[in-house]
């Protein structure tokens, strides 16, 4: 137990720096000024006691002497001057006095040097600040006797701390060494771990999901909180000094709680829950225990079971990660020794079995702080490569896959096209087919119930008509993917040159009438057809009709049809007559593909008026 | 009689006549198309492929030539530019089967003054040759499309457009599908008039091939300057 007190205390009041040192050095020359005896003595109604006055050594905790003592103390330094210098007698003394705890005042002789603000509670707190005094030679005539009234609780190892006298450079030079031990350094710790716990603070608040920095900012601030102690020299804004001591106790749990949960969150511990509720539990106990047990005992026990916490956890930690022989928590794990080796360090010097003026535990906080701030730099930079090396495995993925993607794409087309042309191979034989195979077959069954010798001229009619359905089977196909004729001037213009020059060598009249454009757009195949039957009616006319004038008439009467009509003044023909003759295979044959595209064909004739009339439906083939 | 009818077909009809055709049967057809139209068949010479066409130009020139492209030792295209070449009045007439537009288009660049589809019936096989023999230059709708596009496209050396204002009406008209005599009614001129003027536009197709052909080695690298 006795060993756990002071891990606490080093940890909790860096006491060590004010006091604890066992063993006064004579390292003072013979021509220094030397304090001869020291002595205390209880005052119960502060002021100076005439009796009860007992030999000490400094630093002193009088709690050792009169345990349980509340109150005031005079302390009685008398000391010798050294030496007289033969050039100047008089010289000046300097004065350091490391600590007075808590409240103090410091007399030479009869004169008041210096006083605390409060010597009652809230009593200031002098325990970890060095004053320095020049003793004026006047003072040193009259008397050699420091009187100083130390005002301080039993709890808190009451008492003067080291009392240094000699050549006002040497002591100033000790002064400056003590303050930057007891003063500069504490108040570096807290603003650079102030600085980081805000750091940590803002990364938190901007990415909640890292709740690592969340973690790491309590326990900076928990950490400033509890080493403001070391810093502050008045009780404010407590009304008692216990108070301030609870305060403290208080800070110094939920450090030491945080800093646990920051340790297990840093190393991701699994099932951390089953660690802090637990430790929640013990947390709000121990706090309870802080602040409604009345006196010092509950404080005390506080601080050492904190102390405990943090010495088993430290033991764990390291244990787990030699389990685990990764880097990050063997460092974490090393960082933990680290303040136990410094910890168990300070013990020794505060139970003397070390000797040394300087206490490492108020910065090994610090330290692990640093740490882990690194140890936090490290993962969020190595997130950052992460990320940046997925980026580069996305980039390169989204690649391929558009890679992947035109290979299926131009595969697709590939595939579309051999459809394409397997479409038109297809449609082609069904042209032939239907058409030139239908007439083929037809001719075939012309000549085969004809009773008696057809003449040649059927002959060659039907061959004529399968020369030129062929024509047009090669035509379309050469056509079949082209945008159809922009209007009926141009779509006709080749039948009606071939047929003008034609019916002008034989002298006869043909009259086109053709609107200029089309109202609705008739698809390429329909084009075809419809050249067709033109084609075939005009050699009808020029072959058999003996007109002298024919007069071919396209009409759009409105979006959704096309009138075609083929008209002459020759001969005439019995229409019914002519069905099963030569004659006849072409017409029918025409009739045929015009019911196909949804049209019809009509035929009546006279002598001296045949009218060849044909109504498609535009919109649909 | 007889004598003067030969010899007044003589002086009316060019001769001799050169038929390079392959097709025997096709051959018969032409040589029957051209004595109805007036000739005797001693006028008439034929050649099977391009050697036996060359061996014959050797031996004595031809006012009228009829040329099937297909032929067994090559195309006819390049026999139509020696052709033309030799000779830049006399008529050349292509004698196409199923022939694609661009074939036509070549021979007509080459010096082809028309051409004659083989499919076509007699009567009109017969029109054709009979234009071309009164001097004339059968010419297609779509042909004329393509003149009017080709035309048009390439570089005049001289900066004169290409076509003169009347032949540009004649063009269009063809290519709406009139016939010579419609657009000689049309534009109030002779049909001899409209032939010439399709003779001149066939010439200028020919020369502005070849201006065409120095212009497009000029741009390869081929010719100086």
């Amino acid at each position: 137990m006795k060993s756990f007190l002071p891990i606490w205390l080093m940890l909790w009041l860096c006491v060590a720096s004010a006091g604890g040192h066992a063993q006064l050095r004579h390292d003072v020359l013979d021509c220094e000024p030397q304090i001869v005896s020291v002595m205390a003595a209880k005052s119960e109604d502060a002021t100076r006691p005439v009796a009860g006055w007992q030999a000490v050594t400094l630093p002193d905790n009088w709690s050792q002497r009169w345990p349980g003592y509340d109150g005031t103390v005079w302390y009685r330094i008398d000391w010798q001057p050294g030496c007289v210098d033969a050039d100047n007698g008089d010289s000046p003394v300097g004065l350091v006095i490391e600590s007075i705890i808590m409240a103090g005042a410091v007399y030479s002789e009869g004169s008041l040097l210096w006083r605390d603000r409060h010597l009652q509670e809230p009593l200031s707190r002098s325990w970890n600040s060095p004053r320095y005094w020049l003793l004026p030679a006047s003072h040193l005539r009259e008397g050699r006797v420091l009187w100083v009234r130390v005002a301080g609780v039993a709890a808190q190892t009451p008492g003067l701390g080291r009392v240094r006298l000699g050549s006002p450079e040497a002591m100033l030079a000790v002064m400056e060494q003590t303050h930057w031990r007891t003063r500069t350094l504490p108040f570096i710790n807290l603003v650079v771990s102030a600085v980081l716990g805000f750091l940590a603070l803002f990364i938190w608040l901007a990415f909640r999901s890292q709740q690592v920095f969340g973690w790491y900012a309590v326990t900076a601030f928990c950490w400033v909180l509890f080493g403001v102690n070391t810093l502050a020299t008045q009780a404010w804004p407590f009304s008692d000094t216990r108070m301030v001591a609870q305060a403290n106790t208080l800070a110094y749990l939920f450090f030491i709680a945080s800093f646990c949960v920051f340790s297990w969150r840093l190393l991701e511990l699994r099932c951390a829950v089953w660690r802090e509720l637990p430790l929640l539990a013990l947390v709000t106990g121990l706090a309870g225990v802080i602040v409604l047990l009345p006196g010092w005992e509950g404080l005390q026990w506080a601080g050492h079971l904190s102390s405990l916490v943090f010495l088993l956890n430290g033991f764990c930690i390291t244990g787990w990660a030699l389990r685990r022989r990764e880097a990050g928590p063997l460092v974490v794990a090393g960082f933990y020794l680290l303040l136990i080796a410094i910890g168990v360090r300070d013990v020794l010097i505060l139970t003397g079995l070390l000797s040394s003026d300087f206490y490492l535990s108020q910065y090994s906080c610090l330290l692990f702080m640093v740490m882990a701030a690194v140890f936090l730099g490290l993962r969020v930079a190595g997130d950052a490569r992460r990320i940046e090396r997925f980026n580069q495995e996305l980039s390169v993925a989204i690649e391929k896959a558009c890679d992947d993607l035109s290979a299926t794409m131009s595969k697709e087309h590939r595939l579309a096209l051999d459809n394409t042309r397997l479409q038109e191979r297809l449609q082609l034989a069904h042209d032939l087919h239907d058409g030139l195979g239908g007439q083929l077959v037809r001719s075939i069954m012309v000549v085969e119930q004809s009773d008696n010798d057809l003449d040649k001229s059927r002959y060659l009619s039907m061959l004529k008509l399968l020369r030129d359905d062929l024509r047009q089977l090669v035509d379309s196909g050469a056509s079949a993917s082209a945008a159809p004729p922009q209007t009926p001037v141009e779509w006709l213009a080749p039948l009606r040159y071939r047929f003008a020059n034609l019916f002008d060598a034989l002298e006869m009249s043909l009259v086109w009438n053709v609107p200029d454009a089309w109202r609705a757009q008739p698809t390429a195949v329909q084009c075809l057809l419809l050249a067709r039957l033109v084609e075939e009616a005009l050699t009808n006319i020029v072959k058999h009709s003996q007109a002298r004038c024919a007069r071919v008439t396209l009409q759009l009467p409105d979006d959704a049809l096309l009138l075609l009509r083929v008209e002459d003044d020759g001969v005439g023909f019995d229409v019914a007559a002519v069905q099963g003759g030569g004659l006849g295979i072409g017409l029918e044959s025409m009739r045929a593909r015009t019911e196909r595209h949804g049209g019809a064909l009509t035929l009546c004739s006279q002598p001296g008026a045949t009218v060849l009339e044909v109504r498609l439906p535009l919109g649909q083939s | 009689m007889d004598t003067s009818a030969r010899f007044s077909t003589e002086s009316t009809l060019p001769a001799p006549v050169l038929i390079v055709e392959d097709d025997p049967l096709i051959q018969n057809r032409l040589e029957r198309v051209l004595v109805q139209l007036g000739y005797h068949s001693e006028m008439l010479c034929c050649a099977a492929s391009l050697a036996q066409a060359r061996q014959w130009l050797e031996e004595q020139p031809v006012a009228l030539a009829l040329v099937d492209l297909g032929l067994p030792d090559g195309n006819g295209t390049a026999l139509i530019a020696e052709l033309r070449a030799a000779d830049p009045a006399m008529g050349i007439l292509v004698i196409s089967a199923w022939s694609t537009e661009d074939a036509i288009m070549a021979a007509l660049r080459a010096g082809a003054t028309g051409y004659v589809l083989k499919e076509r019936d007699d009567l009109e096989v017969s029109l054709s040759i009979r234009s071309v023999l009164r001097g004339g230059a059968p010419i297609d709708p779509f042909i004329a499309r393509r003149v009017i596009g080709e035309l048009y496209q390439a570089p005049s050396a001289s900066g004169e457009p290409p076509l003169s204002a009347r032949e540009s009406e004649v063009l269009t008209l063809v290519a709406e599908g009139l016939s010579n005599r419609e657009i000689a009614e049309r534009l109030f001129i002779s049909r001899y008039t409209v032939e010439s003027h399709v003779k001149h536009i066939y010439r200028k197709l020919a020369v502005s091939s070849r201006i065409r052909a120095i212009s497009e080695a000029r741009s390869r690298g081929l010719l100086d300057g």
